[in-house]
């Protein structure tokens, strides 16, 4: 090969540059790749699942066996008010994923907002605001939710809303902390002596580097708001029956899980794989995006 | 030099405040510039000389608008910039450019070449966007980077390369005025020549100025006209590249002059060896401010300071050693 | 000869292919003598101090090769003999000596810990060695410094206590790695009279690994200049600066600024230093020479003596590098 066919070569090579690169170093990851293909699965499931449901999930048998073992016609056996759990289960992934994608949106794009400003002006807006995320911080998230929910009333948009509003600061947090660092780096500094103004200098200049940041943040984000909104549903907080809902699922299972633990087991599991998956993409993302962790 | 300066700073000072107490008023203070006045003449390049805290590279960026200064005004073409409003002073940013002395931090890592070079036209307004395509393949034609370049990211360069594009970015304005800030500092030997012979080169063609920010003696000795030395926020010595090499009268001068190993073993000439070390600009010495380290301090010198006077034509010195 | 390097190769195997770093180097070094090893980045210079003192990590690797200090073959050598040898005999000092002194730690105990794991001292007399180094290093009021952190002490003052736990267990070989490139010009000057007169002083051997041939010119006995991985010339200083031999010396010393004279424009080397993946077939700075000529291309010239330096081109012969690499 002539060196100039060599150059060409490499040109091409470089055009599918960074994003390729990432996806190619995520799908060696074979933790992440497994991650992905779940929440994949979860996603045709929260999409499709209405039509792969093999029973109406809200439809009650009555029989005296329920809550019923698994047995071929109740695939995961029925609740103690004879519904299917296959179709429950089906059911809630498209609520736990709603809330959890909803919610992330929600506190990532107020948290981003707020912590880009913080770090980006200083001085006493950051002191001001920063102090008042300490203050949201400072509360346990968990207690911090109960209360809102408490006063919202239960609900899914009420879940969303105070799962959104629990993880504000930890986004602010994060986004303040990767502008103060970028902002003292010299390309950032380039942008002043270009007279650039404030606005172009962070949406253009600080953005594109801390995106990767904020994406992996968000990706282990939507596990915790699903863990969140399980417990909400467990303390009879969260969605309100008949909606099925992982963590009702888990909280109604409570009084005969010694006898009948598969009503436990399933929904149970469910959570935990989701969050497992979401964790799991969000580690693989860190490492993919960081071009520190390449080579 | 009897024309008018085209920039000119007075009693210029910058403090940074290291620490506040509880209800935010300063503790300790860190005068990274302290009370300094320059001119600088259309068409020619100054050398600013100085060590680690010296505040050389605090000077060029308070005239490149990434510093606003404490006190003190810097004076463009008779016009008081630090008096200006933010909108107004931005437009004078595209008169003054800046080249970094770090060629990995000061290119976004996120652009391509080509993006990076066109960002500081798009930003100003200076050309349609029609036009700017062939100004960027003329910008990096000139900084011998033409070619397949532009569609590559600043981390597929090397150090030298892409120092010359940081160079096409500060040239992409038309600029009167370009600060150096050590621009050769962070280069392997072999490149540092290219890029200082492409620094005289563009001086001339564009018709610049330079300032010229570095602690290497000697590259600032080939290219500057005139240099000014600073230690501690202060400026010790200025005059005419010459004359500070040939007579250096600054006991710091001759210091730092002769601190510089010559790449001549047959020259081991008497070092004149400073004691002790930089103080902190926290804290500096009351006084002049080397006397600490000073080989002909005597009693006076620390108690007051001197300030910059003329001791012969164009020749200034902040020493009690020439005090009239 | 108290330390010699024959054959060295080290190579580097990374994803993208295998990066040879140090290429077939010997050289030896003399009791009380000071060698500047001199190159830019990615000469090879930093990864020959390394392999010496057997400090490459994966994915790096010496593949061939001797390192003899005093008859023995450090590569040879377990990894027990090896940490007896670093610490006590070869010492080591790295240019940003913040990075390599522990920060939550004061220097006290860092000396310490040195002296006593080597000299097997009291505790008692580790502390007198240990203040005693100091002094020799011309720490001031060494007693009351010793109880500092090494936040609280300046750069110099930092790499003079580097250079203290360097020297506290009588090394007789110091290896000093850009020992002065962090530093201020009036400090870098009083390191660089230091590291002369402790030559003076206690008679040990300094391998100086600089980029700055200023550094080499005033310190220094011999030189070895290195290019991508191979020592191109090598000579006694004086000879070296006086007649320099090899195109890229040359252009090395014609592209620094003098202060003695002035000129217009600076001589230059053109291009850049190549890539590791892609270095020119042949003589290593063929792509940059300005008496590249066709054979330059194709062979890799052999290191041979010339007047009294020794010169790896073929202006001075012909004799091609053995195909052992």
């Amino acid at each position: 090969m002539s060196s100039n066919q060599i150059f060409e070569k490499k040109l091409k090579f470089r055009q599918d540059s960074r994003m390729s690169d990432a996806w190619r170093a995520l799908f060696k990851n074979k933790a992440a790749a497994l991650g992905l293909i779940f929440i994949c699965i979860l996603c045709f499931l929260s999409v499709f699942g209405k039509y792969l449901m093999p029973f109406d999930p809200n439809f009650t048998k009555q029989s005296l066996a329920n809550p019923a073992l698994p047995s071929a016609e109740h695939w995961l056996g029925t609740d103690q008010h004879g519904r299917d759990i296959l179709s429950r289960i089906i059911d809630g992934t498209r609520i736990s994923m709603f809330v959890g994608v909803v919610s992330v949106f929600f506190s990532l794009l107020i948290g981003t907002v707020i912590g880009a400003i913080a770090g980006f002006c200083g001085g006493r807006i950051d002191a001001i605001v920063m102090r008042f995320m300490d203050m949201l911080l400072a509360i346990p998230s968990m207690l911090l939710a109960i209360t809102l929910m408490a006063s919202l009333k239960p609900g899914l948009d009420k879940a969303i809303i105070s799962i959104s509003i629990v993880y504000i600061p930890h986004y602010a947090l994060i986004v303040r902390s990767s502008v103060l660092s970028e902002k003292t780096n010299d390309y950032a500094q380039a942008y002043k002596v270009m007279g650039a103004s404030n606005s172009y200098t962070l949406l253009k200049g600080i953005l594109p580097n801390i995106i990767s940041n904020i994406i992996v943040r968000a990706t282990l984000g939507i596990s915790v708001a699903i863990i969140d909104l399980a417990a909400l549903g467990f303390l009879g907080l969260g969605v309100k029956d008949p909606q099925a809902e992982w963590g009702t699922m888990v909280s109604e299972s409570r009084r005969f899980f010694e006898a009948k633990p598969h009503t436990l087991f399933f929904p149970g599991a469910m959570i935990m794989l989701t969050v497992l998956a979401f964790n799991l993409l969000g580690d693989g993302l860190r490492d993919a995006l960081n071009p520190k962790s390449k080579k | 030099m009897n024309e008018e300066p085209l920039l000119q700073i007075k009693n210029l000072k910058k403090y940074f405040v290291v620490q506040r107490s509880f209800f935010g008023r300063p503790i300790s203070v860190l005068k990274a510039v302290d009370d300094i006045s320059l001119d600088i003449y259309k068409g020619e390049c100054f050398g600013l000389v100085g060590e680690s805290g010296s505040g050389k590279s605090t000077i060029g960026k308070m005239i490149t608008n990434i510093y606003s200064p404490t006190e003190g005004s810097i004076i463009y073409n008779g016009k008081d910039l630090t008096k200006m409003k933010k909108n107004e002073r931005r437009n004078y940013c595209k008169e003054i450019q800046l080249i970094f002395q770090d060629p990995y931090a000061s290119l976004n890592p996120r652009m391509t070449v080509g993006e990076i070079i066109a960002e500081p036209i798009k930003i100003n307004k200076l050309l349609p966007s029609s036009k700017i395509e062939s100004r960027v393949s003329y910008l990096l034609d000139c900084v011998g980077l033409a070619g397949n370049y532009r569609n590559r990211y600043a981390h597929e360069f090397s150090g030298g390369q892409r120092q010359r594009v940081g160079i096409a970015r500060a040239l992409a304005l038309n600029p009167k005025i370009i600060v150096c800030d050590e621009p050769v500092s962070a280069l392997d030997v072999s490149i540092q020549a290219q890029v200082i012979n492409l620094l005289s080169d563009f001086k001339k063609e564009f018709g610049l100025t330079y300032i010229f920010i570095a602690h290497g003696l000697n590259v600032v000795k080939h290219i500057s006209d005139r240099i000014g030395v600073m230690y501690l926020g202060k400026i010790m010595e200025i005059t005419d590249k010459k004359t500070l090499y040939d007579r250096p009268i600054h006991p710091y001068t001759q210091a730092l002059l002769s601190s510089i190993p010559v790449t001549d073993p047959t020259l081991k000439k008497e070092r004149i060896r400073l004691e002790g070390d930089i103080p902190s600009p926290i804290d500096p010495p009351k006084g002049c401010h080397f006397c600490t380290r000073c080989f002909k301090a005597f009693e006076g010198c620390s108690e007051q300071q001197p300030p910059l006077a003329e001791v012969e034509k164009n020749h200034f010195v902040a020493c009690r050693l020439y005090e009239k | 000869m108290l330390l010699e390097v024959n054959g060295l190769k080290t190579e580097f195997f990374t994803k993208k292919g295998t990066v040879k770093a140090v290429r077939n180097i010997s050289f030896g070094l003399a009791k009380g003598e000071i060698l500047a090893i001199v190159g830019e980045s990615g000469s090879g210079k930093s990864v020959t101090s390394l392999s010496v003192m057997g400090l490459i990590d994966y994915p790096g690797k010496i593949v061939g090769g001797e390192v003899v200090f005093k008859g023995k073959n450090l590569l040879k050598a377990t990894k027990r003999e090896l940490q007896k040898i670093r610490g006590d005999q070869i010492s080591m000092i790295f240019q940003e000596p913040m990075t390599s002194l522990n920060p939550v730690q004061k220097i006290r105990d860092q000396l310490l810990e040195s002296i006593k794991v080597h000299m097997k001292l009291s505790k008692k007399d580790a502390l007198l060695r240990a203040i005693e180094v100091l002094k020799l290093v011309e720490i001031p009021s060494p007693k009351t410094r010793i109880n500092d952190y090494p936040h609280q002490m300046s750069g110099g003052m930092r790499q003079r206590v580097m250079i203290a736990m360097a020297l506290s267990c009588h090394p007789e070989i110091l290896i000093a790695d850009e020992p002065t490139t962090a530093l201020d010009v009036t400090i870098q000057a009083q390191i660089l009279d230091l590291l002369y007169d402790l030559r003076k002083k206690i008679g040990m051997a300094i391998l100086l690994i600089t980029h700055d041939l200023g550094v080499v010119a005033e310190t220094a006995d011999r030189i070895i200049v290195m290019y991508c991985g191979r020592i191109v010339e090598e000579a006694l200083v004086k000879d070296l600066f006086a007649t320099p031999r090899h195109p890229y010396t040359i252009g090395l010393l014609e592209s620094i600024p003098k202060l003695n004279e002035d000129r217009k424009r600076l001589y230059m080397i053109k291009g850049v230093v190549p890539d590791p993946f892609s270095i020119p077939k042949g003589c290593s700075f063929s792509d940059r020479c300005e008496h590249c000529m066709e054979k330059c291309k194709h062979n890799v010239p052999a290191l041979i003596q010339s007047g009294n330096q020794k010169v790896r081109c073929f202006l001075y012969g012909d004799a091609l590098e053995e195909k052992n690499e």
